[in-house]
């Protein structure tokens, strides 16, 4: 397949865009999907993302400007993570946390972690999985008017919740 | 162990080899956007003394360009790494199936290689090297996104596992066409055999997961297997169906391949890499009945980019002088 921009390389790049539903296909060689002007780069990519699912809200940035997206850490300004699609540090996660999480939803399969986690943030961390397994089994026990079963099960979430805190 | 590219599984499936990657990042250090070189060299020290003496650092400064290119070209380090120029560490072991890069896009990038379908060892591999450095490193973690990644598309597991393919016949029916968007529904991408942006050269894809968060490790892997294991069942099936309806062209194109790798005096890589890629079709299909070469034919298709072929030689070569030095290395190859 050749280029749809220069039509003369080969096109190695494929992008699907979704836009209310209408589908757009895009296939470009390398040297095209690197141009700045093209929508591909990953950049450009993740800042239409963070326009379209966070962004800064006008009046929010009003109130209290710029400094408050700034990482208090690292410095690192939230225009300068929307440009580069890098954070600074692991307090930017913090930071930026209203801004990144729906994205992070988007595209990702979801905005919690469900894999291996380090043995230091140890049991707290097996705790919260198995009140996350426990409330999916409420809801269900709700659902199917199991009331004495869901009343066990809130009395363990409310336990291990109280261990946490 | 042998060398991961000497183990002649590689050439034995269209399952080239098995790949995983690991992004960590330390808690207490900027990540690579901001860390000073200062910071970078604390932070390369760190790793080297947290992963002690089952690794030889690997000194970069020492290595010129063509070397460097080398290495790139046998999968021991990124572009992105290459491009780099902040203070950074490479951690080897002499079989090239662990590698641990220091100060990447990420602090720690832990990569592991398998040859074949060896996605399990690779992944097991990766999580012991991990578990490893856990011992004395703390990581940046949070418990709702994982493991923090300096690019938030990364975050979570922080783990990309990839299957090498070879799938001369899914791109000669056009099937790769319709391939990228059917992955690409199940969080997994299709890309060249030197990563993001890179031309598919021989006939060869990089299949992976593209998601890292919401899913476990052990679902992204069994995920991939069971997307890689349909393309390759999609694969087979062209290969036989073209074996019995079209033999003669198939042989014909097999026998035509060998015969300009043992003679040919000028070759450009693109070629090469397409002839290279019928030889493979056919020894896999057990018709190119000629003795194989010494080594393995991944390994020769890695011997022929550029910046190996230019170490071979010793000395920069410009365009012309490498598809002659090519040709030459080939013919060699298969003579032998």
């Amino acid at each position: 397949m050749l280029c749809e921009k220069c039509m003369k390389r080969q096109a190695v790049v494929h992008m699907q865009q979704i836009i209310n539903g209408q589908v757009t296909e895009m296939h470009l060689c390398t040297e095209c999907a690197s141009q700045s002007d093209s929508p591909l780069s990953f950049e450009q990519f993740l800042q239409g993302l963070l326009d379209v699912f966070g962004g800064v809200p006008e009046n929010l940035s009003s109130q209290k400007p710029a400094a408050k997206f700034r990482c208090p850490v690292c410095g690192l300004s939230y225009e300068n993570f929307k440009r580069t699609g890098r954070v600074g540090c692991a307090e930017c996660y913090q930071t930026f946390r209203r801004e990144m999480d729906p994205i992070l939803k988007n595209i990702q399969g979801g905005n919690r972690h469900e894999g291996k986690f380090p043995h230091k943030a140890g049991n707290g961390m097996l705790s919260r999985r198995k009140i996350d397994k426990l409330k999916l089994e409420l809801s269900k026990a709700v659902e199917e008017e199991e009331y004495e079963n869901a009343a066990r099960l809130r009395d363990q979430i409310r336990e291990l919740e109280a261990n946490l805190s | 162990m042998k060398v991961w590219y000497t183990d002649e599984i590689v050439d034995a499936t269209p399952v080239i080899s098995s790949r995983v990657r690991l992004a960590r990042n330390i808690k207490k250090y900027p990540f690579l956007v901001v860390i000073s070189p200062e910071q970078s060299k604390l932070l390369v020290e760190e790793v080297e003394t947290a992963l002690g003496s089952h690794f030889t650092p690997i000194s970069l400064a020492g290595k010129n360009d063509i070397e460097k290119r080398g290495m790139l070209e046998r999968h021991i380090v990124s572009p992105e790494f290459l491009k780099i120029n902040k203070p950074k560490g490479l951690m080897l072991q002499s079989d090239e199936r662990i590698c641990v890069m220091v100060n990447e896009e990420d602090h720690i990038r832990i990569q592991t290689i398998s040859p074949g379908d060896g996605i399990d060892t690779a992944w097991d591999t990766a999580n012991k090297v991990d578990d490893l450095l856990e011992e004395s490193i703390q990581y940046a973690f949070d418990k709702d996104y994982g493991y923090l990644t300096s690019c938030p598309t990364n975050a979570g597991t922080g783990l990309r596992a990839s299957f090498m393919v070879h799938l001369p016949m899914t791109e000669r029916t056009g099937n790769i066409r319709g391939l990228l968007p059917a992955v690409s529904k199940f969080g997994m991408t299709l890309r060249g055999i030197y990563g993001e942006g890179t031309e598919p050269l021989g006939h060869i894809y990089q299949v992976s997961n593209q998601v890292t968060l919401g899913k476990s490790e052990e679902d992204i892997v069994n995920g991939l297997k069971t997307i890689t294991s349909q393309i390759i069942d999609n694969e087979n099936k062209l290969r036989e169906k073209a074996m019995s309806s079209i033999r003669l062209e198939m042989e014909d194109q097999f026998f035509r391949a060998y015969g300009t790798l043992t003679h040919a005096r000028k070759l450009s890589g693109k070629e090469a890499m397409e002839l290279l890629s019928a030889v493979r079709l056919g020894y896999l299909t057990q018709t190119l009945n000629v003795p194989k070469p010494g080594k393995t034919l991944y390994e020769i298709m890695m011997s022929i980019q550029p910046g190996s072929l230019q170490s071979a030689a010793g000395r920069e070569l410009d365009e012309n002088e490498r598809d002659v030095f090519r040709a030459s290395y080939l013919r060699g190859m298969f003579k032998k």
